[in-house]
């Protein structure tokens, strides 16, 4: 197996450990929110996927860097580097890094936090499949901003829907 | 336990002053371009001069703090930090702004 | 590139996203009530001597090799800002990074129950940890941005 196809799997694994656990995240918050509280049972479930998450964002991270030292030693230039698919790729997880801080240390809105997280590793994913992508950089970002929000107002909705139902 | 805050106090007063060091050192070489000769004839490269004259600043300083008698405060330590904290981010911009100066300019 | 330098670069990368994530870890650890002390102690030695090994590899490679090799073919670029403010910046502030992990290495080792109960000691070790991990941030984005401006000389 060559380093490629070792870094490609790393960080397939990364994304999906990600984006799995996230949106697993997500459903069950709403879940076990049914009823008004999280108990602690519920509490340790989330927790776990928590933790998938980070590990997701390691393995990403690291296989991240593999690609980029791999792109690098065969001189693949700015045209790959400084491609807006790549550039806007960095930009959405600097951004999923500063959210995920924001959210430990209670400096932003969870729900906020929720839907930039939500959001974030979606859109990584896409811009990981999606090599020819014929977007421009405002664009992509653009539209992931207006999806962060379209986002929020969707999982306020099945909360708020959640928490009207009798129980 | 004054051991303990005495070293901490000590590290962490090093550690202050060698931002300010680095800061200093690297302006300083840009302008002068003798200085940077001279780190680079006595290291064979300038960068590698400012890193071991960093690093013998930083234990230089840590055991001369350590010798010379003082009275080990605790209250000291998280103030010394903040210190460290806010000169470190004022040396990064400084640092920052003088290579972008420098680059707008030429 | 010989061998020796293409390790000394990868190492350098390796080593300090190594650094980045053992004190991120140490600065999301920190915030609990109750203190994991064991794992404050590991991440915060990792994280100083991981950065020690990306200082000596990322050196190296720079003292024997960037300055001949790599700096000229980004000057002749268009953006030869990427070296003359990015990489001089980042080559400097580097240096501060090692230095600034050995001070949260030795808090951490020589005060793990003061850093539980005094909330001010605790709170000024976050923001260490978090200048640590931002500073390494912003040097990863301008090494990124070095990488990406090389192609192959002709």
């Amino acid at each position: 197996m060559d380093w490629l196809t070792f870094i490609r799997i790393g960080h397939v694994i990364g994304t999906v450990l990600g984006v799995g656990a996230t949106t697993f995240a997500e459903i069950f918050y709403l879940k076990f929110s049914k009823d008004g509280e999280i108990n602690p049972l519920e509490h340790d479930v989330l927790k776990i996927f928590y933790q998938i998450i980070r590990l997701g964002l390691v393995i990403l991270v690291f296989s991240g860097f593999g690609y980029l030292i791999l792109w690098r030693l065969n001189f693949l230039g700015p045209q790959v580097f400084f491609s807006d698919r790549f550039m806007a790729k960095i930009t959405v997880i600097v951004v999923l890094l500063t959210a995920a801080f924001a959210i430990n240390f209670r400096l932003i809105n969870l729900k906020v936090g929720s839907a930039i997280t939500f959001v974030s590793w979606y859109m990584a994913l896409i811009l990981g499949v999606w090599r020819k992508s014929p977007l421009s950089y405002p664009v992509i970002i653009l539209s992931y901003l207006v999806l962060i929000v379209i986002t929020y107002f969707v999982l306020e909705f099945f909360r708020n829907r959640i928490s009207s139902k009798p129980k | 336990m004054n051991a303990r805050i005495k070293l901490a106090e000590s590290i962490i007063f090093s550690a202050i002053a060698l931002v300010i060091y680095i800061a200093t050192i690297t302006i300083a070489a840009d302008l002068l371009p003798a200085l940077k000769e001279s780190l680079k004839n006595t290291f064979s490269h300038h960068w590698i001069g400012k890193s071991l004259t960093s690093a013998a600043l930083f234990v230089g300083l840590s055991l001369v703090l350590l010798l010379i008698p003082f009275k080990p405060n605790p209250q000291r330590i998280t103030r010394l930090l903040w210190i460290l904290i806010a000169l470190t981010i004022l040396s990064t911009l400084v640092i920052l702004g003088f290579f972008s100066l420098e680059a707008l300019l030429k | 590139m010989t061998l020796l330098l293409l390790n000394a670069l990868v190492w350098h990368i390796l080593l300090g996203t190594i650094a980045l994530v053992a004190i991120a870890s140490l600065s999301l650890l920190l915030r609990g009530e109750v203190l994991n002390i064991k794992w404050l102690k590991i991440y915060s030695f990792v994280g100083f001597l991981a950065f020690l090994g990306s200082w000596i590899s990322g050196g190296y490679y720079y003292a024997t090799y960037y300055g001949k090799a790599v700096k000229p073919i980004i000057l002749a670029t268009s953006t030869p800002w990427i070296h003359t403010i990015l990489m001089e910046t980042k080559e400097h502030i580097f240096l501060f990074l090692p230095f600034l992990s050995f001070v949260a290495l030795i808090i951490v080792n020589l005060f793990p129950k003061e850093i539980e109960s005094n909330g001010k000691l605790k709170q000024s070790l976050i923001l260490l940890s978090f200048l640590i991990v931002t500073l390494g941030i912003v040097i990863t984005l301008a090494g990124i941005s070095i990488s990406g401006s090389v192609t192959k000389k002709f």
